[in-house]
């Protein structure tokens, strides 16, 4: 009886302290923890470049205990020599194990054993509004054993990504998360986007704009994409990039001929329909505005020509027009193949400064 | 039950116990620490879970508004400051197919729009045209009709402004991104009163994508809608130049139902115009002292004199500039305002009379040209207008312009300027206690017609004056006087100052110290540092006419930027710190490239440089010429390489929107040399010191 | 499961009671997850009231700052009689008055107090109150990444109703350093931050979850949106703040420290002296090529960076410890910092003038007119002088500390005798009068002329002028600071007490205590005044750039009545210690015995 006795004793202090732990811990209303953690599995990457807008270092991942670094394709890698500093300070040369074009992902690997990691074990896709943490070297800021930077948001938007880097398009098209935190800064591009329980669930990607608006985009590719990503790298199965006109449809093909393309982004009213057409059965007629292919808003010629091209073969082609102030919808029947070769050039759009 | 109690027997009293009771007491401590990260988490969960419902209560209202025809004033595709639309948000406000959204996502220019209803179960969502019925230029906003089959669902709660607090949640909710999903971004309230009294301010991210959006509480209560509003205090009159940057502004709800019949019957909402200026150039902190009250204004027709103070609107007081703004921004056209105002009675000195008034405010004053009677005061300085005088000084003539009103007169220098009275207004004197004031009352009156100056003589004898004011004058005098002269030349330095990556190259008078400076900034082509050498030709013209010359470099060798003309306000200001200047003798010159950046540099420093002169330049393609009104006036030279006596067209063109536009405007004699007319330019300084 | 009738029942056996516990546990780790919708509203509600009182807390000291044509920007209270910390490149623009807006909706002259260029630091007065509200400086150390924190400022000169914006979010990055701009607004040992920081928020407050400052906002990387918050703020840490405020009270114009030695990153990754002047201190206390830096002011140095972001905290003239290794050997000293400027420089990069040269100290010093002409408010609240930003608050704080030193000073006496033991054996004595300082030490007497500049000879030899030092004591205690030379308010300093413990913890912020400075001639001498008006310590420099004598008094002497006078006198020089005097007795006499 006595030993019970302290045994309760024990569980009533036991009790007490954990409570009071409880309240201490509460009072610092911050996942440190999850952070730090985090931290730890995030890398600054240094490589070649060094120009304004144009900067020599980025960040990446470690995606597995053998020391892989995962991060964004990008010209910092375009150098003989890659330097990877990790959170404790230690500094690796890095060796290039392969890129994945289309997905703008590249390994490296480091040689370290026992290096901290994060597991991409996520299933997708993670819903709008979730609370993220974005961890990157952004600015440069850190150096040495300092901790790169975080910042705090949510993902506020999942779309296919319509981008351009200068005058370039960005090849990846796939879908990625738009986030609230502004994440489109130098060294930025490779870090880590991570949800409140510290799991990766993103990578950061490069400083782009949007297409649409021309403002600068803060996005993160998709866990899913990376976990393909890495796989097909290691694997070397990694699917050639998409010519930059690949995925371009020339809407003639249907017997929509648009206005010439006097200024940027043309707003595609069409011009004539060639008779016979899948156009002129489906009732389209000249002056049409087409505001929509397959409910994706098509603001410009080269809107409609990539609404297009993101269609497979055979899809049926619906298509929303303007009419004397009234939309309406029809349809073209299954869109033909893309020809093998070019289909017409998409001219680059031009950047907006 | 039983097997257990027979382990826990077997096992009571053996080691294992202890080796149990260390691992509990661990296994304890890590899962209350355990159950602590989480409640930390759980918290951010907690707020994630609520956030998302806030967002939903409200998404069957946030629809998507697409471009249904290109506005000509998007050509040329979006730039940073001035992104392009692309999809954009817009609420529905009533379930009739009612719909707002922003003048960014509609401009001016545009009657039509496609908006598309939130994705059903079905799939996507379904489009609808939408013409425009009615716009709110205030707030900055469009109201839309659409013909739905089905009713809309409009926005309920709104949350009313004084229940606002600083710091409390603020979700924006919008679907510019995409349409299946309402897109989010969270922050918070940063203030409840801003771009003047239209707006409650978030930190949350706002970007085209989510402009004419809803924010909402935490609750999902809707604060207002989110727009682009103007930041003037910084000279951003887009408002889209903040996109992004943790200053997004939002439209109460309360605001947009209050005007939504008047948009319904179909009328455009403009801001309503009082037609004053005053005499502080200090919004923040200046006392609103009218300067003028423009003629034909409602100001002018409620009877608002040069002189009076203004001491309440809409039965709130102010006492400072910002304050009448705040009460004045959210009116409308048509709107009536209570006005109480202050005004010293000139016949028994330290008297005040309080008048009130109720004028109507307009959309729009007739066009406004200065006139002028000839007389240029002497210099003054006042370090900032902290000073509680405002600035207040005897205006002393120190010279009378060539064949002017006031030389005809009979005026001279040294006389003093005791008061004016307006035309047709014998029995209201206005005391002139600064140039300011006589410039305010000048402002007020129309050219050719009389005012009365009353004025003390060298023999400290009153004498009064009618003269007929005329219109501004195009050309500088051949001479202006020049000042007492430091010994040799002027001093050279390099102008230092916080912040300021290239300074530049100044050149500064040695003459008498308490005669307060004019200044003149000259841009040269862009070629990266200035060295010390090229202020070389400036040193005896600056001294001569008591210029200080601000010679800039250009961080960018290539080109001039923004930067740079940040970098010239900084070192006027570190020269104001160090010596007197003159603040109505301040010119931005420039040559070739220089010339064309010399504009837009004064235009970017706001009215206070009010003279321009472009040397082998004209006007910037993108300059755009606001009407000139009291305060907002240049006097604008040419100095083009002439085809025997013709003006290049571009100049010529320049040359006659300036002049439609009311402002000043010369051209200087040609010249022989290359020579950059140095004597020319700073007597150009001290001329714009004429009133 | 268990029931409390079994337990009864059967004897409590000590598993039962660990599963119980592990139970327990495991409900406390989960029970949060187990809420209804409204609870979560009910939670997440009341987690907001507490951010909205806690931005209740801060808001009210924040100050939006006019200045005129020059714009403006952002300031916080820090105190009820109307300080303002904000940033130097805020005000310069602003000269030596402004007018600043408060959330109570009125405005408010202000004069600028004192300048750190170099830390891009200001302080200004708020004139009209004595009970403004004010916001407590937290202790920036305990700030970790990822800590909720808001800023108040006046971003883009929106307060036009004088009402801050604030925008919140987490520290995004702890002990930053930012490079300056030629020698000055150098941040070091900075707080980043992703709330939003635009133009405008500089000099505005950065605020913890209990509304306590933890920073001055000044910074943000901002790159290709010209001007526009890209996520990336810095703010300077309150503690460094902590370490300047005395100086800048003072009216002074402030300098930062530096060790007087280069550093470099040896190819094994330790901090080394790569080159260092020889008439630094750190020199003299032996401080050489390719030492390793292993600790400055108690904190470590593992990175360049890191020595930079622990100098650039420390004002310069402090005397901190520094630990380096030689050959494995490690040493550990009290170095006194000295300055990144000359005065003369600091002048000219504030004035943008060459022509400004502070006057040798000891010179009769002239008041020169601000140029612009100033403001009525402001004229009888600044004094124009060489080396300072505003001399009149110099006199203001060296007339409160006169104040605490008379408290408890002899009154009257004209002759001081003190008398006891060396620590070390054997008897002193030492009288001091207006005429002279006389020491009887069992090595002999020796004495000091006290009519003259007191730098005849550093007597007793050995001391670096103990004698020097005591004189200036006892003037500055009986006759006050406009007794004796030129005494000035340095500003505050902390104490590190001799000898040096190995790895003794330096508390933050550091403890500080007032420094009043006397010059007499070429020599200077500043005595260090405890919070109860108590002198703790005298450095007298004999001469500029040698080893001071210093002089550090503790205990109180029983009988020597209201006057407070010590009860040991410990004397160094250097690194050796000359003498620890016990003083037994202290006699006044009204009248010199000879």
């Amino acid at each position: 009886m006595k030993q019970s006795l302290c045994w309760l004793g024990y569980f009533g202090a036991y009790v007490v302290v954990s409570v009071t732990v409880s309240m201490a811990i509460a009072v610092a209303d911050a996942p440190r923890q999850t952070i730090s953690d985090a931290a730890r599995k995030v890398v600054k990457i240094y490589g070649a470049g060094g120009l304004r807008g144009l900067e020599s270092y980025q960040s990446g991942v470690l995606v597995s205990p053998q020391g892989h670094v995962l991060t964004v394709m990008s010209t910092v890698l375009d150098a003989d020599e890659i330097d990877c500093v990790c959170d404790d300070g230690m500094r690796y040369r890095g060796t290039l194990v392969g890129a994945d074009p289309s997905r703008q992902l590249a390994v490296i690997a480091l040689e370290t054993a026992d290096a901290p990691f994060f597991a991409m074990a996520v299933e997708d896709p993670i819903d709008v509004g979730t609370r993220v943490f974005a961890l990157s070297n952004l600015f440069g800021v850190a150096v040495g054993d300092e901790r790169v930077s975080v910042q705090t948001g949510v993902v506020t938007a999942r779309v296919p990504l319509e981008a351009r880097r200068g005058a370039y398009e960005v090849p990846f098209s796939g879908d990625v998360y738009v986030v609230d935190c502004t994440t489109n800064n130098p060294g930025s591009p490779g870090g880590a986007l991570i949800d409140w329980q510290g799991r990766l669930i993103g990578m950061l990607g490069k400083e782009v704009r949007a297409n649409a608006s021309g403002i600068w985009l803060n996005y993160a590719i998709p866990i899913a994409e990376l976990a393909r990503g890495y796989q097909d790298i290691l694997s070397g199965t990694v699917p050639p990039p998409p010519a930059r006109d690949a995925l371009s449809f020339d809407p003639r093909r249907l017997g929509i001929v648009f206005v010439p393309d006097l200024l940027d982004r043309t707003p595609p009213f069409i011009e004539s329909v060639v008779s016979g057409s899948a156009a002129e059965q489906s009732g389209l007629s000249p002056d049409d505005l087409v505001v929509a292919v397959d409910g994706r808003s098509v603001p410009s010629r080269d809107a409609v020509q990539r609404a297009l091209g993101m269609l497979a073969d055979g899809d049926p082609v619906r298509i929303a027009v303007v009419r004397a102030g009234r939309v309406v919808e029809v349809d073209l029947g299954p869109r033909p193949p893309l020809r093998s070769g070019r289909e017409v050039r998409v001219p680059a759009g031009k950047e907006g400064l | 039950m039983r097997f257990l109690g027979r382990f826990l027997d077997r096992v009571r009293y053996t080691p294992a116990s202890r080796i149990l009771s260390v691992a509990a007491v661990i296994a304890f401590q890590w899962l209350a620490a355990a159950g602590q990260t989480r409640a930390e988490e759980s918290m951010g969960l907690l707020e994630e879970q609520a956030f998302r419902a806030a967002a939903a209560r409200v998404a069957r209202s946030v629809v998507r508004i697409e471009a249904s025809s290109v506005s000509p004033s998007a050509v040329g595709g979006p730039s940073e400051a001035a992104p392009a639309s692309g999809p954009s948000t817009g609420l529905v406000v009533d379930s009739a197919g009612w719909i707002i959204t922003t003048t960014f996502a509609i401009p001016a220019d545009v009657d039509e729009a496609i908006v598309v209803l939130p994705a059903t179960a079905t799939g996507t969502g379904s489009r609808l045209a939408a013409r425009v019925v009615g716009r709110d230029l205030s707030r900055g906003f469009v109201l839309l009709k659409v013909e739905s089959p089905t009713a809309l669902v409009a926005l309920e709660s709104s949350v009313p402004r004084e229940k606002l607090r600083v710091g409390q949640w603020a979700i924006a909710v919008a679907r510019g991104w995409d349409i299946t999903t309402p897109n989010v971004a969270i922050g918070v309230i940063s203030a409840v009163n801003r771009a003047w009294g239209r707006a409650v301010q978030t930190d949350a991210a706002v970007s085209p994508a989510n402009y004419g959006g809803a924010l909402v509480d935490i609750h999902g209560d809707v604060i207002g809608m989110l727009a682009p509003l103007p930041a003037d205090t910084a000279g951003m009159m887009l408002g889209t130049e903040l996109y992004d940057s943790g200053i997004g502004f939002a439209v109460p709800l309360e605001d947009i139902h209050r005007v939504l019949p008047r948009l319904q019957s179909g009328e455009t909402l403009d801001p309503g115009v009082l037609g004053i200026s005053y005499r502080s150039r200090d919004v923040f902190t200046g006392v609103p002292t009218i300067a003028t009250s423009r003629p034909g204004s409602p100001a002018a027709e409620a009877g608002i004199q040069p002189g009076d103070t203004i001491v309440s609107v809409a039965d709130r007081p102010v006492t400072r500039i910002a304050e009448v703004r705040h009460a004045l921004a959210p009116l409308y056209a048509g709107d009536d305002v209570e006005l109480v105002i202050e005004r010293s009675d000139e016949k028994v000195a330290g008297t005040v009379q309080r008048i009130s008034m109720r004028p109507r405010l307009v959309a729009t004053l007739p066009p406004w040209q200065r006139s002028v009677i000839g007389i240029v005061p002497r210099r003054v300085a006042v370090q900032t207008e902290t000073n509680r005088t405002e600035g207040e000084r005897p205006v002393v003539i120190d010279w009378v312009w060539p064949d002017s009103p006031a030389a005809t007169a009979g005026l001279v220098g040294g006389m003093t300027v005791l008061a004016v009275t307006p035309p047709g207004k014998a029995a209201e004197r206005v005391a002139v206690t600064s140039a300011a004031a006589l410039a305010g009352v000048l402002g007020g009156v129309r050219v050719g017609d009389a005012v009365t100056l009353v004025v003390l003589d060298a023999e400290g004898q009153e004498q009064s004056h009618r003269l007929t004011t005329m219109a501004m004058p195009a050309d500088v005098p051949a001479q202006t006087p020049t000042r007492e002269e430091g010994p040799d030349g002027a001093e050279v330095i390099r102008l230092e100052a916080p912040e300021v990556a290239m300074p530049p190259v100044a050149v500064i008078p040695t003459g008498d110290a308490t005669d307060p400076v004019g200044v003149l900034v000259y841009f040269t082509r862009p070629h990266g540092p200035v060295d010390i050498a090229e202020a070389s030709m400036w040193r005896v013209a600056a001294n001569r006419y008591g210029v200080a010359v601000i010679l800039p470099g250009s961080i960018d060798p290539q080109r001039w930027s923004r930067d740079d003309i940040r970098g010239v306000a900084r070192s006027i200001d570190s020269l104001r710190v160090r010596r007197g200047i003159d603040s109505s003798r301040l010119v931005m010159a420039g040559s070739g490239a220089g010339g064309a950046f010399a504009w837009l540099a004064a235009e970017a420093l706001g009215p206070a440089f009010r003279g321009v002169a472009l040397l082998d330049a004209a006007l910037p393609r993108q300059a755009t010429i606001e009407p000139s009104e009291p305060g907002r006036f240049r006097w604008v030279l040419f100095d083009p390489p002439r085809d025997n006596g013709q003006l290049p067209p571009r100049v010529e063109n320049d040359r006659n929107r300036l002049i439609q536009a009311g402002y000043g405007v010369g051209v200087l004699p040609e010249r022989e040399s290359q020579m950059v007319p140095v004597e020319t330019l700073c007597s150009f300084v001290e001329a714009n010191g004429l009133l | 499961m268990f029931t409390s009738h079994q337990i009864h029942h059967r004897r409590l056996s000590p598993p039962l009671v660990l599963l119980l516990m592990l139970a327990t546990s495991v409900v406390m780790a989960e029970g949060r997850f187990l809420m209804a919708d409204e609870q979560v509203e009910v939670a997440v509600v009341a987690a907001q009231q507490q951010r909205i009182d806690a931005i209740q807390r801060g808001l009210p000291a924040a100050v939006s700052i006019f200045a005129g044509e020059a714009g403006g920007g952002a300031g916080v209270l820090i105190s009820a009689d109307g300080y303002a910390l904000t940033n130097y490149h805020v005000v310069q623009p602003a000269g030596v008055a402004m007018r600043c807006g408060l959330p109570d909706g009125r405005l408010y002259d202000a004069v600028l107090v004192g300048l750190d260029p170099t830390g891009d630091v200001a302080l200004i007065k708020l004139l009209g109150r004595e009970d403004f509200p004010y916001a407590a400086l937290a202790d920036s150390d305990l700030v970790d990444v990822g800590d909720f924190c808001f800023a108040a400022g006046n971003p883009f000169l929106l307060a036009t109703d004088l009402q801050p914006s604030v925008s919140v979010g987490i520290v995004s990055g702890v002990h930053r350093y930012q490079f300056p701009a030629g020698t000055i607004l150098e941040y070091t040992d900075c707080i980043q931050v992703d709330a939003a920081i635009n133009p405008g928020n500089s000099g505005g407050g950065l605020f913890n979850a209990a509304g306590q400052i933890i920073g001055v906002n000044g910074r943000a990387s901002f790159e290709k949106r010209g001007r526009v918050n890209v996520g990336v703020g810095y703010a300077i840490s309150a503690n460094q703040l902590h370490s300047f405020i005395g100086f800048l009270k003072g009216g002074r114009l402030v300098d930062h420290a530096t060790l007087g030695a280069t550093v470099a990153t040896s190819a094994d990754g330790r901090v080394v002296v790569s080159d260092i002047l020889e008439r630094s201190d750190a020199f003299r206390r032996g401080l050489r090529y390719d030492d390793e830096i292993v600790a400055v002011a108690g904190r470590p140095v593992r990175t360049v960076n890191a020595l930079k972001n622990i100098l650039g905290t420390l004002p310069a003239g402090w005397q901190v410890p520094l630990t380096y290794r030689r050959s494995g050997r490690r040493v550990d000293a009290l170095v006194r910092l000295a300055g990144v400027h000359t005065p003369a420089q600091l002048a000219k990069l504030v004035s943008g003038k060459d022509d400004v040269e502070p006057r040798p100290s000891g010179a009769e010093h002239q008041t020169a007119e601000p140029p612009a002409e100033l403001p009525a408010f402001v004229r009888p609240l600044y004094e124009a002088r060489p080396g300072f930003t505003n001399y009149h608050f110099n006199i203001v704080e060296r007339d409160r500390v006169a104040q605490a030193l008379a408290a408890h000073a002899p009154q009257g006496a004209t002759e001081w005798v003190l008398e006891g033991r060396l620590a070390t054996g054997g008897e002193f004595r030492v009288m001091l009068s207006d005429h002279e300082g006389v020491i009887d030490l069992p090595t002999g007497t020796t004495r000091v002329d006290a009519t003259g500049d007191l730098d005849v000879a550093p007597n007793p030899p050995g001391s670096g002028g103990l004698l020097g030092a005591l004189l200036v004591w006892r003037r500055l205690l009986r006759d006050g600071p406009s007794a004796v030379g030129r005494t000035e308010y340095w500003g505050t300093m902390p104490i590190f007490s001799r000898p040096l413990q190995v790895d003794a913890a330096v508390s933050t912020p550091l403890p500080l205590m007032d420094v009043l400075n006397t010059s007499v001639a070429a020599i200077d001498a500043r005595c260090v005044v405890d919070g109860i008006g108590r002198v703790i310590a005298i450095d007298f420099w004999h001469q500029p750039d040698a080893d001071p004598c210093e002089v550090r008094f503790s205990g109180m002497l029983a009988n020597a009545g209201t006057v407070a006078m010590p009860a040991v006198m410990d004397v160094w020089r250097g690194n050796d210690h000359f003498a620890t005097f016990e003083i037994t007795s202290v006699r006044m006499n009204e009248r010199e015995g000879r």
